[in-house]
């Protein structure tokens, strides 16, 4: 047995991909210690430190044993588009697997274009790999199975491996009488995650202020993970609702995540889209009273959860935190928790591997009757008829083209009418675009809320720095934006108001290209008129950004309008 | 309780809906009891098509729900817009809307964006249902339930009605042999494949063929694909694409149309296996009618087909083309198929005129808030919770007092997903449409431009008989000449345009192939007032036209109306490519730079042209002034 386990990166503080790779390389080492000296790990970039008993490889050694074991298998742990790879393991002799988190939707991140255009790049990889023939895919839960399904790829070459967990072994007498619901009589609601737009945060500032409506009592909602800029969409929301205090505490570290569970009532996961929800089993793990949206992956791992609901109905929620107060049914939803966590042990993990492992190796027939439909399999003899043409037309083979076909069971939602309708509204701009243009003499103005910046605030479209002290520095920077090939001219709109800045600097600058093109602008010339920059875009697919610095710490105010482009 | 059942149309006897409306009133107005009294209305009807059902009509109904507005109206809802809609949510009390599903625009959308456009109309008009409280729905199925709760409705509010049909009252034959098969004289070696449906984006024609093809690379017999329904002649461009798709075909591929009774049942009883492959189905009635006349099926349990023929062994939820191929194939295998349709026949028991009855009933005695025991919410009822009666007590009594408070379980301002949504092929290259768009439209609106114009597809044209649009054209070989009568044959787009001077182009090929010459008349109206024209006389022969005409508008965003008429009967025929206009008083003017930008679609939703805008176009036009006055005021 010879397996080389494969992840780009192994050096960041909270990654689970990673971590399940060092996970599933050692059970995999201890499941066949007679194999431990032909099982490997490697990474393209990695930190020793932060896994300090893991001899961790490097790329140069992972081709070398490539080359030295044309019949071993690369399980490749897969976190986005590595094409180099994807095409190295294609054209390897020996099946190889690559294992697969989910990757997130691409209408959660309609009005994130950055992240938008990743997810998709994320998406067409997967469809691109799914049909390769000597790819073998390990997904972490039905739902992803589902999901690669839907991509083009065949449920027989696939299993599911659930991910691994840090608190798989950890246990909490949840039956203490000191375990009480909200004892002081605040309720702390907690979720965990990062804080990007699918995760719900804002569901959970909405629905915190229907518990205090019912409860009564004040609430106050944490929230732990990594952050990025929707965290300041999520605090506009929370502003409609005064009376509940909600924190944000950022990416933690252990020591503080169990805190946060400590001092927590009830765990919220309103999340919208899950490849599996390890936080949800870590909360039951350490206690908690745990209330779901059973959506996505979560729908079929919280099939036995009694406050896993399926639908989403901040009522239905809000009511499962009002019933959490009478301790009977406290007592009752704890213990059921303990039954639901059976379903997910490091003892499931391992036999999930073997099964895994085997499948890559085993024999078409087991694997395409696993597959099959239950009422196909509850009928042996079609079943077999089935098999046995099954078998036939695997021996002509023939590429299918991929067709455009939907996925099964897609219900059309709230999203999906907002995509249209924008999209919709957009096309039909498009079309009089040239119109338009006319009008506004060929100037199209880039709002100033597509921009990122250092300490400003948005009132309505303008982007504004109230009186006071700034540091040197870029203010306003963004909005990365990539453009049609051409020749620009790009005005900055900005106003500054200062007693000791003599003056300040607007820059042009691209991804591939760095810095293209940059003004110093006295502060009295900037009253009278735009600074103006020109320049070219020469790659469709290279990002450009129109930043505001100041070169020095200042005293003053700054309104910014956004900025015009136009070709020449 | 006093019941109206309002239906849109009631005119056609063959038509689904029609039909389930009539089912509805018939069982309702003689068998149950906690009804007090039942008519039925429609602003549509032939008293023909249904002659035992006594249909009133709009009129009629307004006047009773007038005179006691506690009636119960049940409103067969049909896509898109009706008069009835404001009606039904503010002023009526007690509303049941009928839901058959909606075909979502992911289906049409990129190629047939009108198709895609109404969809979306239909669905944010479901959405407006749905967030009226006192509305409660009949769905047609456990997945059109769903839907309608993935976009907010409470699970108690909707009651699941399967949808009737004609073939209900049929007896179910049940035999160890086929009834009826291939005649003694048929070929042996050919394989019949059946499918049933309209020929539209969704229904998965071209999976049809697919699997077609695949069972013909799998088997020595010939494979031949029966496809039946309507739409196939219709000119757009699903229809042209699968007609190059069954010219590429392996397996043989008929195309019947719409057939009479008499030969689909024929059909039924001659072919060997009936496919279905479509990717969206409120319910799916052909597989039902297929089982019925004992055709064995296979089908891909997309939507409606995963709960309805969860027990049927040919009903693949992944889609996997040999796997159907093979399911074909197994079928000579002994004794499956004769397992298969004793399977089918216990799977038909589960949709029978007993059981719609009973969901009828039930649906009904929940509309009765007084009743007991009021319906629980399916998240209570879950096994997981169904045994924990203090949680399901506590939650069901908590969420109960706060619908009080807060009738909607979710929160206006935020958008949620529903609950069952997998990323699909559609979805990633729409998103890839969508960033590519943005990049156009900056292009579009920094690139300088001289004369601004627009051209619109013949699709957003209504054509007569005899005029063909320029896409179909390329499709077929030789276009029929028809005898064309002497009135307009293209008018369209009826879109708000600026104000200003331009000339219109029609681009069209005309056909004339009786002797003499024919004229033509090309003119711009607005508001049914004709601004310009131009007469165009075409000899014997073929010609290309593209001839100009100015104009000007004037006013807050005119609606345009282009039409291209004969002014004699003619033999021939028109190809059509579109028509452009071109503002030509275009000077470059001087703008203040705080304003640009700002006049960001001053002509409202531009994208509702073409027939959609028929439907309502005093109502647009008034939105379109105010919008319009708006942004001027704001502007100066």
């Amino acid at each position: 047995m010879k397996i080389a386990f494969l992840v780009q990166g192994l050096f960041e503080k909270s990654d689970s991909i990673g971590f399940d790779c060092v996970y599933e390389y050692e059970r995999v080492r201890a499941l066949f210690p007679q194999f431990a000296n032909q099982i490997h790990i490697f990474a393209e970039r990695f930190e020793a430190e932060r896994y300090p008993d893991v001899p961790i490889e490097d790329l140069d050694a992972f081709y070398a044993w490539c080359r030295a074991n044309p019949d071993g298998t690369v399980i490749y742990h897969y976190c986005g588009a590595w094409e180099k790879m994807d095409t190295f393991l294609v054209n390897l002799p020996a099946t190889s697997v690559v294992r697969w988190h989910n990757n997130t939707s691409p209408w959660f991140y309609f009005s994130k274009k950055r992240y938008l255009a990743h997810t998709i790049v994320g998406f067409e990889n997967i469809i691109r790999i799914a049909t390769k023939p000597n790819l073998f895919f390990w997904v972490n839960s039905v739902f992803t199975r589902d999901q690669f399904v839907a991509l083009g790829g065949q449920a027989s070459r696939s299993a599911v491996v659930f991910p691994a967990s840090r608190y798989l072994g950890k246990t909490a007498d949840v039956q203490s009488p000191e375990r009480r619901f909200a004892p002081d009589g605040t309720i702390n609601m907690l979720f965990v995650g990062r804080v990007v737009p699918h995760k719900g945060h804002k569901s959970i500032v909405s629905l915190a202020d229907r518990v205090r409506l019912i409860t009564g009592k004040p609430v106050i909602v944490h929230f732990a993970g990594r952050e990025d800029d929707v965290k300041a969409e999520i605090e506009v929301h929370a502003t409609r609702y005064p009376d509940i205090e909600v924190n944000f505490y950022g990416e933690v570290s252990n020591a503080e995540l169990d805190k946060l569970y400590q001092i927590s009532d009830v765990f919220l996961c309103l999340s919208e889209h899950e490849g599996f929800g390890l936080p949800v089993f870590e909360a039951m793990r350490c206690g908690l009273p745990t209330i779901v949206w059973s959506t996505t992956a979560l729908r079929e791992l919280m099939v036995d959860h009694p406050l896993g609901f399926q639908h989403y109905d901040l009522n239905m929620f809000a009511g499962a935190i009002f019933a959490l107060q009478d301790e009977e049914v406290y007592r009752c939803v704890l213990a059921a928790q303990q039954r639901v966590l059976e379903s997910y042990t490091a003892q499931i993990l391992d036999g999930q591997l073997l099964d895994a492992l085997a499948a890559v190796k085993g024999d078409t027939d087991t694997r395409l009757h696993t597959v099959l439909p239950p009422a196909l399999q509850s009928q042996p003899e079609i079943a077999h008829a089935v098999l046995e043409q099954m078998q036939k037309a695997q021996s002509v083979p023939k590429k299918f083209p991929l067709v455009d076909r939907d996925s099964g069971y897609n219900l059309f939602s709230r999203y999906d009418i907002q995509t249209f309708r924008k999209f919709f509204d957009r096309s039909e701009r498009l079309r009089f675009a040239a119109f338009e243009n006319f009008k506004n003499n060929g100037q199209y103005r880039i709002e100033a809320r597509e921009f990122h910046h250092r300490e400003g605030k948005f009132v309505e479209d303008v982007l504004y720095f109230k009186p006071g002290p700034y540091s040197a520095g870029h203010l306003i920077f963004g909005p990365y934006k990539d453009l049609p090939i051409g020749n620009f001219t790009v005005m900055f709109d900005v106003s500054v108001t200062s007693s000791d800045l003599k003056s300040v600097v607007f820059d042009v600058s691209s991804q591939k290209h760095g810095d293209l093109n940059h003004v110093r602008t006295p502060l009295a010339k900037l009253s009278k008129g735009m600074p103006t920059l020109r320049f070219r875009c020469d790659d469709e697919n290279d990002i450009f950004e129109f930043r505001v610095k100041f070169e020095s710490d200042f005293e003053g105010e700054v309104t910014f309008r956004g900025v015009i482009l136009s070709q020449i | 309780m006093k019941l109206a059942i309002l239906a849109i149309n009631m005119s056609e006897r063959n038509d689904s809906v029609c039909n389930d409306v009539a089912y509805h009133y018939r069982t309702l107005s003689s068998r149950d009891p906690a009804i007090k009294a039942v008519r039925i209305f429609s602003n549509s009807y032939d008293p023909l098509a249904f002659p035992d059902v006594p249909v009133e009509s709009a009129d009629a109904f307004h006047e009773w729900l007038r005179q006691d507005p506690s009636i119960t109206v049940l409103f067969h809802y049909c896509d898109g817009h009706s008069h009835f809609d404001e009606f039904l949510r503010e002023e009526c009390r007690n509303v049941i809307i009928r839901w058959h599903n909606a075909t979502p625009p992911w289906f049409t959308f990129g190629f047939q964006n009108q198709n895609a456009a109404h969809a979306l109309l239909g669905y944010e008009n479901v959405i407006a249902f749905i967030n009226c409280s006192h509305i409660r729905f009949w769905p047609n199925s456990e997945f059109t339930r769903d839907q309608l709760i993935a976009l907010g409705a409470a699970p108690e509010r909707c009651h699941t009605v399967y949808p009737a049909s004609r073939y209900l009252e049929l007896p179910i034959p049940f035999s160890s042999s086929p009834a009826q098969g291939k005649t003694d004289d048929a070929d042996d070696r050919t394989l019949d494949l059946l499918f049933v449906s309209r020929v539209v984006a969704h229904k998965g024609h071209i999976n049809a063929i697919a699997v077609a093809d695949r069972v013909q690379e799998l088997t020595d017999a010939r494979v031949r694909l029966n496809i039946v329904g309507k739409g196939f002649e219709d000119p757009n461009s699903f229809s042209i694409r699968l007609r190059k798709v069954i010219r590429n075909a392996k397996a043989e591929v008929i195309v019947h149309g719409l057939v009479s009774d008499e030969t689909l049942i024929n059909l039924y009883q001659t072919s060997d296996v009936f496919i279905c492959l479509s990717e969206h189905e409120g319910f799916g009635l052909p597989v039902f009618e297929a089982m019925r006349y004992r055709l064995p099926v296979v089908v891909w349990a997309t939507t409606a087909f995963r709960e309805l023929l969860i027990k049927h062994p040919f009903a693949f939820p992944n889609f996997d083309l040999d796997l159907f191929a093979s399911a074909v194939n197994a079928l000579d295998a002994p004794g499956v198929k004769s397992r298969l349709l004793e399977i089918q026949y216990a799977i038909l028991q589960t949709y029978s005129a007993e059981i719609i009855q009973s969901q009828i009933r039930d649906a009904i005695a929940a509309q009765d808030s007084c009743n007991w025991p009021q319906p629980i919410p399916d998240d209570l009822m879950r096994p997981a919770i169904r045994y924990l009666p203090r949680i399901g007590c506590a939650i069901d009594a908590a969420r109960t007092s706060l619908y009080n408070s807060c009738p909607q379980g979710f929160d206006e301002g935020l958008v949620f997903d529903s609950h069952i949504n997998i990323t699909s092929l559609y979805d990633i290259r729409m998103f890839k449409d969508y960033l590519r768009q943005e990049k156009e439209l900056v292009n579009a609106l920094t690139v300088p431009v001289d004369k601004p114009s627009i051209t619109f597809e013949p699709s957003e044209f209504s054509m007569r008989k005899g005029v063909y649009s320029a896409s179909f054209e390329s499709d077929s070989i030789s276009l029929p000449l028809v005898d064309i009568e002497a009135t307009h044959l293209i008018f369209g787009p009826y879109v708000q345009m600026p104000a200003g001077r331009y000339c219109a182009i029609m681009h069209a090929r005309i056909q004339n192939s009786t002797q003499q010459g024919v004229r033509f008349e090309m003119d711009v109206n607005v508001d049914g007032q004709q601004l310009a024209s131009r007469i165009i006389t075409i000899s014997s022969g073929t010609h290309d036209i593209n001839g100009k005409v100015a104009f000007e508008l004037t006013g807050e965003a005119p609606m345009v109306e282009i039409r291209l008429g004969a002014l004699a009967p003619f033999r021939g025929n028109v190809v059509f490519s579109g028509a452009t206009l071109i503002q030509t008083d275009a000077r470059k003017r001087s703008l203040p730079i705080r304003l640009v930008n700002k006049m960001v679609r001053p002509f409202g939703r531009l994208w509702l042209v073409g027939p959609a805008v028929k439907r309502f176009p005093k109502r647009l036009v008034k939105a379109i002034s105010r919008k319009v006055s708006k942004v001027r005021n704001k502007g100066t």
